[in-house]
């Protein structure tokens, strides 16, 4: 259901912890590991629903322009300048 | 008076160049507050303004500044009148004369502390809003290391919830929260509010959605090819609070805003580009 590549955060105390620089520097690495992921992941979905529901994705951009495609992220909305970017 | 006098020393010596370097600080990062005893305080005022001061001080002597102002004659006369009135009676005269160049003293190496200070903010700040783009050109574990000492005592949450120290481009940051009664809920990151110790408050979620899990549960026990995606609901709004104190977990995910205009490799322009194509025949 939720992606197993990411980060859950256990938050059973929201407590302060300082963060020395060797914890920033840890944290910002796991986060940096987070964009690759959850991006190569968000793509995969967005091109697979793409493929699954070409005609409805079609109807959607003549009809607004825009698609929404959704994903385990939630609703994305593709704007067709978007698509022009992509493949420019 | 001396009291009075060694009070402002140290409040335009040390506490003030504390003071700029956290309005500073504050300015690009929720930093924590700490609740510090006076001691502390005055002891991470010294450390934090001996280097600026120690700076400051060379300059004036090394341009000369300080010694054709006044002397050590004058500082010596100005501190011993106003410890003992004999004194002041007895120099009367040449305390207000060393008293005039201790103003010019100090003044010479004031405005070059304030200086260092200011100029030591502003840099750090870039640092702060360039972050990524600095952290990314340094290879080596100690180099980033290094480099993270310079960020101020920034809250972790800010530091999760905020898009500062993000890579370049426009990011979106994703949630999933499972509260402690157990229900999950998505969306994306609008605001998160933080007390001033740093500790999480409540996040705010645009187009939330929330995940019927005894619904998909019953479904998934009747047929083993149910999917998930059914049983998210929308909720109406876009602005959904949930409280620190409800959340049990928090899954976040960074996404860029347009997912698809990132590198894309050939196999996702070819489709896209088929889709385009088919969009404009059929136009």
């Amino acid at each position: 259901m939720l992606s197993s590549k990411v980060h859950w955060i256990r938050c059973s105390s929201f407590e302060r912890v300082k963060v020395s620089s060797s914890e920033l520097e840890y944290v910002l690495s796991l986060r940096d590991a987070n964009v690759g992921s959850s991006q190569k992941r968000l793509r995969a979905e967005i091109i697979d629903f793409i493929q699954r529901h070409e005609d409805a994705v079609l109807a959607q951009l003549r009809a607004h322009e825009s698609a929404v495609i959704p994903t385990s992220f939630g609703e994305i909305t593709l704007n067709l300048s978007d698509l022009h970017e992509a493949v420019a | 008076m001396l009291a009075l006098l060694v009070s402002f020393l140290i409040a335009v010596y040390l506490l003030g160049p504390n003071l700029i370097a956290r309005w500073a600080a504050d300015l690009v990062v929720f930093r924590k507050t700490r609740i510090e005893s006076h001691a502390e305080e005055v002891a991470r005022s010294i450390i934090n303004a001996a280097i600026p001061l120690v700076l400051a001080v060379a300059w004036a002597r090394w341009s000369g500044a300080l010694w054709s102002a006044g002397s050590q004659r004058d500082v010596e006369v100005v501190f011993s009148a106003l410890q003992s009135d004999n004194f002041f009676q007895t120099h009367h005269q040449q305390f207000f004369t060393s008293l005039y160049a201790f103003f010019w003293m100090n003044y010479a190496i004031l405005w070059r502390l304030y200086l260092i200070v200011f100029l030591i903010a502003a840099i750090r700040t870039a640092i702060v809003l360039n972050y990524n783009r600095v952290w990314r050109r340094l290879h080596k574990r100690w180099m980033r290391t290094l480099l993270a000492t310079i960020v101020p005592r920034i809250s972790e949450w800010d530091l999760l919830f905020s898009d500062m120290l993000l890579p370049e481009g426009s990011f979106r940051i994703m949630a999933d929260v499972l509260t402690k009664t157990g229900g999950l809920y998505q969306g994306a990151i609008q605001d998160r509010m933080l007390n001033n110790d740093g500790s999480l408050q409540s996040i705010t979620l645009a187009n939330p959605r929330r995940f019927e899990r005894n619904d998909f549960r019953k479904a998934k026990s009747e047929d083993l090819e149910t999917v998930p995606d059914e049983f998210w609901f929308n909720i109406p709004g876009n602005l959904f609070i949930v409280m620190a104190s409800d959340i049990a977990n928090l899954n976040l995910r960074y996404i860029r805003r347009k997912p698809l205009s990132f590198q894309p490799s050939s196999e996702e322009r070819e489709v896209l580009s088929r889709l385009l194509e088919r969009l404009k025949e059929e136009k």
